[in-house]
């Protein structure tokens, strides 16, 4: 797991994202420094799940999607045609609000995909799913039943299998979409301390709706808003002083649950 | 026979085709988002994501309709024909074993013993097409939860 390259910047710039002729996000601006997590929050549907789902071009698979601007990944805009979308995805790791482990077992679940992307040798393979499930503090958990379904385990060792899964891969970025938000508040804090755990090596992108979640784990934070039904980016800045900000803007109100 | 076979493959097809869709949509989406997520190859997702979750409702969509297409007669009278021999080659007549059955039954004096040892292999057909979808048809143990 330990990343072999230094976790590159992300910067996203004018993104916009539209489902046929609906907007969900418009002209999005935002910087994620290498090895920081940055937090987005804000109301559904002001976009969050789509600035997240453009960064890894996820935004592809969704029927009438468009997106344009600019999502730089180390200077590299990621948006650009001629990117290797398998390479950019294999880059980007995600993680989604349900845990989705595939039907298989525990250990297939990391050598399938593994396997998928052209390891072959056996030493290698065991060597990093041991690393995987020892990075997401599951190996303990699972070493003697490797090889039962995956769909046994509990919500909470499902979702840090997704991330073991994601982490095999040696990803640079991550992008979590809500991922807590369909966990108990024991496996919540587990999942929340290995995301914890994994600033500084990886770049990272959370959208959470819980603020004291943002709070406490991120080193930025952008609150997104709905105007004129469309998703934007209200305000960004560092966590603290976002939190902190005196100023009376809608942003500050938002993150002190003051609007109503 | 050839022609027989054609057309009920014909007529049981949109029976087969509408029971393996319902197979493969039942896949949940999220498999489908995971493996992107992944960047895991449509063919590696469909060989060991989705087939195999597909693989009881293909087999259940192979039984429906192959019992449909054994128990089909009226057609085969025109296609397959219904003459009482050997076939040499698929483009030969031949008769299905319900005809044979019925022929044995209402044409044949003394016919009934043969008609019952026919029913009997049909049965038998009928059973092993059963049982080879049952074993298709079995989950892997992975997939139990």
């Amino acid at each position: 797991m330990t990343a072999a390259t230094q976790p590159p910047s992300l910067s996203i710039q004018n993104l916009s994202v539209h489902y046929g002729e609906q907007g969900a996000l418009l002209g999005a601006s935002l910087d994620v420094a290498p090895g920081e997590l940055m937090a987005v929050v804000g109301p559904s549907g002001c976009g969050k799940s789509s600035m997240l789902s453009a960064v890894n071009r996820m935004s592809d698979l969704t029927p009438g999607a468009r997106v344009s601007g600019r999502v730089l990944i180390d200077n590299q805009d990621v948006l650009n045609g001629a990117v290797d979308v398998q390479a950019l995805r294999r880059q980007v790791g995600m993680l989604f609000q349900q845990p989705n482990p595939f039907p298989l077992s525990i250990a297939e679940n990391i050598l399938f995909a593994l396997r998928e992307h052209g390891v072959r040798d056996k030493r290698e393979l065991h060597g990093r799913m041991e690393q995987a499930l020892q990075a997401t503090g599951l190996w303990n958990e699972v070493r003697d039943r490797l090889h039962k379904p995956a769909l046994g385990l509990s919500g909470g060792q499902q979702q840090r299998l997704c991330f073991a899964r994601a982490l095999a891969l040696e990803p640079r970025v991550l992008l979590l979409d809500e991922p807590c938000s369909a966990l108990d508040p024991i496996a919540s804090a587990t999942v929340e301390g290995l995301i914890d755990s994994l600033k500084g090596r990886y770049t990272l992108l959370m959208v959470t709706h819980n603020l004291a979640q943002a709070r406490r784990l991120a080193d930025h934070v952008a609150v997104c808003w709905v105007r004129d039904g469309c998703g934007c980016v209200l305000d960004s800045g560092p966590a603290e002083q976002l939190f902190a900000s005196v100023r009376d803007s809608l942003a500050h109100r938002y993150l002190n649950g003051m609007l109503c | 026979m050839l022609a027989g076979g054609c057309t009920l493959a014909c007529m049981v097809l949109p029976l087969f085709i509408r029971g393996c869709e319902q197979a493969l949509r039942d896949c949940p989406q999220s498999y489908r988002q995971a493996a992107a997520g992944l960047a895991i190859s449509r063919v590696g997702y469909l060989r060991r994501i989705l087939l195999p979750f597909a693989a009881p409702g293909i087999a259940a969509a192979l039984v429906l309709s192959a019992g449909r297409a054994l128990a089909e007669t009226a057609v085969l009278l025109f296609t397959a024909g219904y003459v009482m021999r050997w076939p040499e080659s698929p483009f030969d007549s031949g008769r299905t074993l319900a005809v044979h059955i019925y022929d044995l039954a209402m044409n044949v004096s003394g016919g009934s013993p043969a008609s019952a040892a026919t029913a009997l292999v049909l049965l038998g057909f009928a059973l092993v097409i059963q049982l080879l979808a049952w074993r298709i048809g079995k989950r892997p143990l992975s997939f139990a939860r």
